[in-house]
């Protein structure tokens, strides 16, 4: 499998190229276009074995991801069934798009609604992001990818990589993923005279050492420009 | 004349290099700048042709979401620039059309030579139902034709056969042929993928030619922007 990223950052879009039998999970409506041997399979985003009671569980784990998580409930899978096919894939929001390689022992915790596709044995849970998270309209829960293979995720803006050793500290609006091995909190920016005038609102601390994914933009932050600019 | 495009792909623009005598046709509000010995005639038509021909070639255009005139840029006398821009962000492409005829979505059409002749075309009944324009922009003859997307442009030469959302069209040589059908289709009806798969209806292209595709969608963009804003008052 072989990815590029063209248009970026501000319009990034995915090509990937499959040999056969190789596929990749999208989240639904993300397909731009795709060469003519690729089937398409619509299946719950969520994950459970075979049998009635594996249906079931996806079923409910694929509601949860969508109610809770802010994501599809189902997600496409696009395989090949010769060489040197292609699907590719883009966000609806304007912004970047990254590929970050999963392995064991490297696990990529995403901000629900940065998740645009992965691999097969990519495995994705819902993870809690904290009670304060729903205070900052961004989801009350995380997409925890872990297993082996690609993770595309889009962001509003560009994406900012940042390698944190010890703590720093993100506005909860501009986070796209981090690595497993970070544990965060969140927090209020300072006292809360600054929480109510700074503007800056609920932040993020993170502890530890691995990488972090930033956005150079803030959708909430967007909404909450526009709203006062339409018409009554 | 040359169309050179500058600040690809995020806010493209378009600049029509002009020699004197030269002329360029542009979508009407699509204006920037241009040197200032360069005089502007506006009309529904062509030049020559009768009012009738003129009047309903821009109620065609404006079927197609595009403006109901058109405007021409004449550099009187002397080499000049205009330079043109699309409402939306995102990219602009040209092509050069030999003696050939192009497709670009509605709403995408920015500049051409005078020489190409700008039509509209019925495109089918299932495309109105895939969201995008009923009727698509026909460019014939031989000059370049600029065009415009939201999201960055990618060409494709489609060699055999390519599925392509419909609101990721941009513009198509007529070489290629076209079938809106659904997601997912493949021996046998999909009616899971078609319903749920989230994608909707989908271009399915065919043949030998080129194919210019953009990497945003508006009414995705829209749809998303849409949920979070509060509701319109009418």
């Amino acid at each position: 499998m072989q990815i590029d990223i063209e248009s970026r950052p501000s319009y990034g879009m995915a090509v990937v190229t499959l040999t056969q039998g190789q596929s990749i999970l999208a989240e639904s409506g993300s397909m731009v276009a795709m060469s003519d041997a690729v089937t398409v399979e619509t299946r719950f985003s969520g994950t459970g074995s075979g049998g009635f009671w594996g249906w079931l569980r996806a079923a409910l784990t694929s509601l949860a991801r969508m109610l809770l998580a802010g994501e599809s409930m189902f997600v496409n899978h696009f395989t090949a069934t010769g060489d040197g096919q292609q699907v590719m894939l883009a966000p609806e929001m304007v912004g970047d798009v990254e590929q970050i390689p999963i392995d064991k022992g490297r696990e990529i915790t995403v901000q629900s609604t940065s998740f645009l596709a992965s691999g097969p044995k990519v495995s994705v849970a819902m993870v809690w992001a904290g009670l304060r998270m729903i205070l900052s309209k961004e989801g009350a829960f995380f997409l925890r990818c872990s297993g082996q293979g690609p993770l595309l995720i889009n962001s509003y803006g560009a994406i900012e990589k940042i390698e944190v050793d010890g703590a720093y500290i993100v506005d909860t609006g501009h986070l796209v993923a981090f690595e497993g091995d970070l544990t965060w909190e969140i927090e209020k920016v300072g006292g809360w005279k600054s929480t109510l005038l700074s503007g800056e609102g609920l932040v993020m601390r993170f502890h530890g050492k691995g990488t972090l994914w930033l956005q150079t933009r803030n959708f909430q932050s967007l909404i909450s420009w526009l709203t006062p600019q339409l018409p009554q | 004349m040359q169309i050179e495009v500058q600040h690809s792909p995020a806010y493209a623009i378009a600049i029509a290099h002009l020699d004197a005598g030269e002329s360029v046709i542009a979508e009407g509000g699509a204006m920037v700048s241009k040197d200032s010995h360069i005089s502007v005639t506006t009309s529904a038509g062509r030049e020559g042709q009768g009012a009738l021909s003129g009047l309903m070639k821009g109620i065609k255009r404006m079927v197609a979401g595009e403006s109901f005139f058109q405007n021409s840029y004449v550099a009187e006398g002397a080499a000049g620039h205009v330079t043109f821009a699309p409402t939306l962000q995102g990219d602009v492409a040209v092509h050069e059309l030999r003696q050939g005829t192009m497709f670009i979505q509605s709403t995408s059409f920015l500049c051409s030579a005078p020489e190409i002749e700008i039509d509209a075309k019925w495109g089918g009944a299932r495309s109105f139902f895939g969201g995008e324009g009923l009727i698509m922009i026909k460019a014939s003859g031989s000059g370049p034709v600029a065009f415009n997307s939201f999201g960055g442009i990618k060409e494709i030469d489609v060699d055999g056969s390519f599925i392509v959302d419909t609101g990721h069209i941009v513009a198509f040589e007529d070489s290629l042929e076209f079938k809106v059908t659904s997601f997912g289709r493949g021996s046998r009806l999909n009616f899971k993928s078609l319903l749920l798969g989230g994608e909707g209806l989908v271009c399915r292209f065919e043949g030998h030619g080129r194919l210019w595709l953009q990497t945003r969608n508006t009414q995705g963009f829209g749809k998303l922007l849409g949920r979070q804003l509060p509701p319109r008052e009418s």
